[in-house]
């Protein structure tokens, strides 16, 4: 058997069925390999979205993604995808063509140390050097990648091993080191501490759906009936519309959120990791509570806020045990009034459609309709508005860059999805800036007719900039001016896909229409109000009681 | 602060790399490096500078597949003061793989 035919079947022995990738020199022998295997490939139009399709094709369907490219600028094309799936602790095993062995080293026509540059992004890399050690590499390389805190492995493959022969390879099939049980004595000070408390509140992040923990998150918060906020990864893991629910706390959380955090005095901390944009002024964070931290990476614990009690291992096991009813009825009943209180509101005035009610329109639908929903997002204020106003119910439902911030994912990202769950509606939320990033991808919707909507909000401008310059920048309106874009419903249409725009609010509704009925893709371009900005606001550097609201500004 | 670790971890491919980069990524400078293998196995002593606590340094090495064990051999302060010990030690084969939940001392997770 060749190196390349070694690879296929080592990815079916580890159970993968679909890869993204583009294909060239380095590569090619795989290729080859490739065209009589049972393995589907995704032929994306830019390496990058091999990447980031892989990224949510693994949120989705909880396996590892797998992304293939050739040597040089392909390898380098697919960094920035990678560095997503480690910021978001993604499984992933990316596989890169390489120059022969004896050539690397050599400067050689795209030649470039692959496995250097990924060193900082990946949980571990790979340069095979034989082709006897193939098999067990990318069993190896699987099993890092879904065990513990999940992430990206790099595996470099050298043109000459892919085309080198060996008989005796061996193929394992899927390996998981299982996570361990939590500390029985860590697990009581624990419920000792959330027994006692009087205002306590969890705050869950992308650990439990990492961790498949949901089911367990949401008896945990019923049962002690406890409150609890949620990170941009964390929403969905216990329903928007949960009555204990207080949504994303944050930068740009809910105002009754971010209050009930500054104001409680046990922070029950689950699978979450304190990220700045969580917690604004780190000193100021949560200033009166003391913190259990539940999390399956040892090393999140205590990172940014010292926890008085750390729960490491298994997230699912732990809430299991921490089962408790404290005394909190005033408690709970000033976070439930805080959250009718200060509820967004969709009355704005003007004609100009109004993205947060946009998205309220839809997800309202999609609530109400049987079909899942799966909703990808780029990044800027629309990926903001979606994480306010469209009510999730699962954590794989919201698929969104939440670490490195990726421009650029949500419609490849969208792909992936689909891909990965071909009966749900899957919707891509755009912004004008981010769309450009991949705007190539159109092609693969064509390509397989994957029937994706999206739905692109044009402001003309790069929002979230713009909006961060208006406030803190005098207004300096610093090379954030797109209003020569291009018409993205004609360029949809140049690509073979149907689209629809909406420049008014009594169009809303037909377009959701579509969103909602058609069969196939669709690009609804929705232009917005340029000025438009993401309320309420913790401005940078500022704790999370000082919210700028529209109101105050 | 100037930190002194003993690094033992398997010898493999850019494992040496891997590690310097963590510690430069995580605002630890190398001043001075010793290190040599024995058949699969690289012993490294390592001298770093920096503000940040050196838990931080032991943490984000022990994260690293190669790593079997990091210990913290000397803590001073720049003008030559020697500093307490500290406690934030790790060895990989005290425990099962990827179980790190005692690999520290009780006062680093808070309990």
């Amino acid at each position: 058997m060749k190196g390349s035919e070694i690879l296929i079947k080592a990815l079916e022995a580890e159970g993968v069925d679909t890869i993204f990738g583009y294909p060239g020199g380095a590569i090619m022998p795989v290729y080859d390999a490739l065209y009589d295997s049972n393995l589907k490939h995704i032929l994306v139009r830019h390496e990058q979205s091999a990447a980031l399709a892989a990224d949510a094709y693994s949120r989705v369907t909880g396996k590892v993604g797998v992304c293939l490219a050739t040597s040089g600028p392909g390898a380098t094309n697919l960094i920035t995808g990678i560095a997503n799936a480690f910021m978001d602790s993604i499984p992933m095993v990316a596989i890169t063509g390489q120059v022969p062995t004896g050539m690397i080293g050599s400067d050689a026509f795209q030649e470039v140390d692959m496995f250097g540059i990924s060193l900082p992004v990946v949980k571990h890399s790979f340069l095979v050097r034989h082709v006897e050690e193939l098999a067990d590499t990318i069993a190896r390389a699987f099993k890092i990648a879904r065990s513990g805190r999940p992430g990206p492995v790099l595996v470099d493959l050298p043109k000459d091993v892919s085309i080198a022969v060996f008989e005796q390879a061996e193929f394992k099939g899927k390996q998981i080191e299982p996570m361990p049980r939590p500390e029985a004595k860590q697990l009581a000070v624990a419920r000792s501490m959330i027994q006692e408390s009087q205002k306590p509140l969890v705050y869950a992040g992308g650990g439990v759906r990492i961790a498949d923990a949901t089911d367990e998150l949401r008896s945990f918060v019923e049962k002690c009936g406890i409150p609890c906020v949620t990170t941009l990864h964390g929403i969905g893991s216990i329903p928007g519309d949960h009555e204990l629910c207080l949504g994303m706390l944050g930068m740009h959380g809910t105002k009754h959120a971010n209050m009930a955090v500054q104001e409680c005095d046990l922070l029950i901390a689950v699978g979450a990791r304190f990220d700045d944009r969580v917690t604004g002024k780190l000193a100021e964070f949560a200033p009166h509570a003391r913190v259990v931290h539940l999390d399956g990476d040892p090393f999140e614990v205590s990172k940014l806020r010292s926890a008085d009690c750390g729960v490491i291992g298994d997230i699912k096991t732990a809430l299991n045990f921490l089962h408790t009813q404290p005394l909190i009825e005033e408690w709970v009943e000033t976070c439930k009034s805080r959250k009718q209180q200060y509820a967004f509101q969709y009355d704005a005035p003007g004609q100009s459609v109004y993205a947060p009610g946009f998205i309220k329109q839809v997800s309202d639908r999609a609530q109400a309709a049987e079909q899942r929903t799966i909703v990808t997002c780029d990044v800027g204020q629309h990926q903001m508005w979606v994480a306010q106003h469209f009510t999730f119910d699962m954590p794989n439902n919201h698929l969104t860059s939440g670490g490195l911030g990726t421009m650029g994912y949500g419609l490849p990202a969208g792909i992936g999805a689909q891909l990965a769950n071909p009966e749900a509606r899957v919707i891509v939320m755009s912004g004008d800036g981010s769309f450009m990033m991949n705007i190539q991808e159109l092609a693969t919707l064509k390509r397989y007719n994957i029937p994706v909507k999206i739905v692109l909000f044009n402001n003309q401008t790069l929002g979230m900039v713009r909006q961060w310059q208006e406030l803190f920048f005098e207004k300096r309106y610093s090379e954030t001016n797109l209003s020569d874009n291009p018409d993205f419903a004609k360029v949809a249409e140049a690509f073979g896909i149907p689209s629809m725009t909406v420049q008014t609010r009594d169009e809303v509704e037909g377009a959701i229409d579509r969103i909602m009925t058609d069969d196939g893709p669709l690009l609804v371009h929705v232009l917005i109000d340029p000025a438009a900005n993401v309320w309420p606001l913790v401005p940078p550097g500022k704790n999370n009681s000082e919210m700028l609201e529209e109101a105050t500004v | 602060m100037r930190f002194t670790l003993d690094v033992t971890m398997a010898n493999s491919e850019g494992g040496l790399e891997r590690l310097l980069g963590r510690l430069r990524q995580r605002s630890f400078t190398v001043c001075a490096i010793n290190a040599d293998t024995t058949n699969s196995r690289m012993t490294a002593r390592i001298v770093v500078d920096s503000a940040r606590p050196v838990e931080l340094a032991v943490k984000q090495m022990a994260k690293l597949i190669d790593i079997q064990g990091v210990e913290v051999i000397k803590a001073e302060e720049h003008s030559g003061h020697k500093y307490r010990q500290p406690t934030a030690n790790y060895h990989k084969e005290h425990f099962p793989k990827h179980d790190y939940r005692h690999a520290f001392c009780a006062s680093q997770i808070g309990l």
